[in-house]
């Protein structure tokens, strides 16, 4: 490239191009990190969990659940209790921690119980998170 | 590649990141200029060049991150971003060296040694390339609470004998020439101490990129500087050599 340019004594096309396609880039990059950045601080992290599907492993009862976070900012270590009352009136209690819930995402995680939660009254819900 | 690096696309802020982003630009420019072959051609090849090192990162690091999982489906554009531009300076200036150890000819006989001004350029760029891998990692605050004010003042001593020993033994090009006419303390003086600043500054601006210096007393700031630093100021030592080569 370098001896072309040399010979030619003008700067290739190819340079051109490739130059013209980091602008973009970086115009682009730039652009959403700053449109991002006038919103401002989004509204506070919404947090909340829906269970997707139960399992039965050999070591326990699998509830696949997803968390998802609604709000505008990201949580961090995001703590989700799930308490569960089966059938019969045993009651369990269980807890995850999330390290990262980013703004309009979703997590997937899993509370494993002894018991089998079907048919019984299970609730899931975020307890507190930390600023990141 | 470590796991803060792409956290730190939904946790910085946006703001900073884009600072970052901004920021490399001239770097980028500048590093083309100075590592360079060819400097007959101007600014506009500079600037060029930089931009091509930034498209060749930015295609690069989305094909990684979207290789190992840390891009998928569904994540905000916003998040996206962010991840990619954090990445993308440290990965420039490889697209940039890479192009001029690999693919550049041989250096046309220049005798002039690199400008002062140049070598204290080229420490800054290796003091950043290294330091932004390391900068938001949680050790580098974790060794900050740990160690003393005695340890930090002993690690500072440390690092800035390391970027001396470096800038003084290594046989980089020039080198010889300039240990004839310079000794020892003409080079801590010229280049070692103000290499150590250089150090010290890029590593504060680095920890502000990442949100570190918020709301920390200027002590444990201190600290946190000194100990990102010491990598630092081998990146700063060593990017003479990696970049000289063949300026002999």
């Amino acid at each position: 490239m370098r001896d072309r340019k040399r010979s030619a004594g003008a700067t290739p096309w190819l340079e051109w191009a490739v130059g013209a396609l980091g602008a973009v880039l970086f115009i682009s990059l730039l652009g959403v990190l700053l449109a991002n950045a006038l919103r401002g601080p989004g509204p506070a992290p919404s947090i909340a969990a829906r269970v997707e599907h139960i399992e039965t492993a050999e070591t326990g009862h699998v509830v696949q659940f997803v968390a998802v976070n609604g709000g505008g900012r990201t949580a961090a270590e995001v703590r989700f209790k799930a308490d569960l009352v089966t059938r019969t009136g045993v009651r369990e209690t269980r807890e995850v921690i999330f390290d990262y819930l980013p703004p309009h995402s979703e997590r997937r995680g899993g509370f494993i119980f002894q018991n089998d939660p079907r048919g019984g009254a299970l609730s899931i819900e975020a307890d507190g998170y930390v600023d990141p | 590649m470590t796991m803060e690096m792409w956290q730190l696309g939904f946790v910085a802020e946006r703001v900073r990141v884009a600072a970052l982003l901004v920021a490399s630009l001239p770097l980028l420019t500048g590093l083309s200029h100075v590592a360079g072959f060819e400097r007959t051609f101007g600014l506009v090849d500079d600037v060029l060049d930089a931009f091509a090192a930034f498209a060749v990162a930015v295609l690069a690091a989305t094909v990684i991150l979207g290789l190992i999982g840390v891009l998928a489906p569904g994540q905000p554009i916003a998040e996206i971003v962010a991840k990619i531009a954090v990445v993308s300076f440290p990965a420039a200036i490889g697209a940039l060296l890479a192009d001029k150890q690999l693919g550049g000819k041989e250096q046309p006989a220049s005798d002039d040694q690199r400008a002062y001004g140049g070598r204290l350029f080229l420490m800054t760029i290796g003091a950043l390339f290294v330091a932004l891998n390391v900068a938001p990692t949680e050790e580098i605050i974790l060794i900050g609470f740990q160690i003393s004010p005695w340890q930090a003042l002993a690690l500072s001593i440390a690092s800035l004998g390391v970027l001396h020993a470096l800038l003084f033994w290594i046989d980089f090009p020039g080198v010889e020439r300039r240990r004839g006419a310079r000794g020892a303390w003409s080079i801590l003086l010229r280049d070692s101490l103000p290499g150590y600043g250089l150090c010290v500054l890029a590593s504060l601006a680095l920890l502000w990129v990442f949100g570190r210096t918020d709301g920390v007393a200027l002590s444990e700031l201190a600290e946190f500087a000194v100990v990102l630093a010491f990598p630092a100021s081998l990146g700063a030592g060593l990017a003479p050599v990696v970049v000289g080569p063949k300026r002999a």
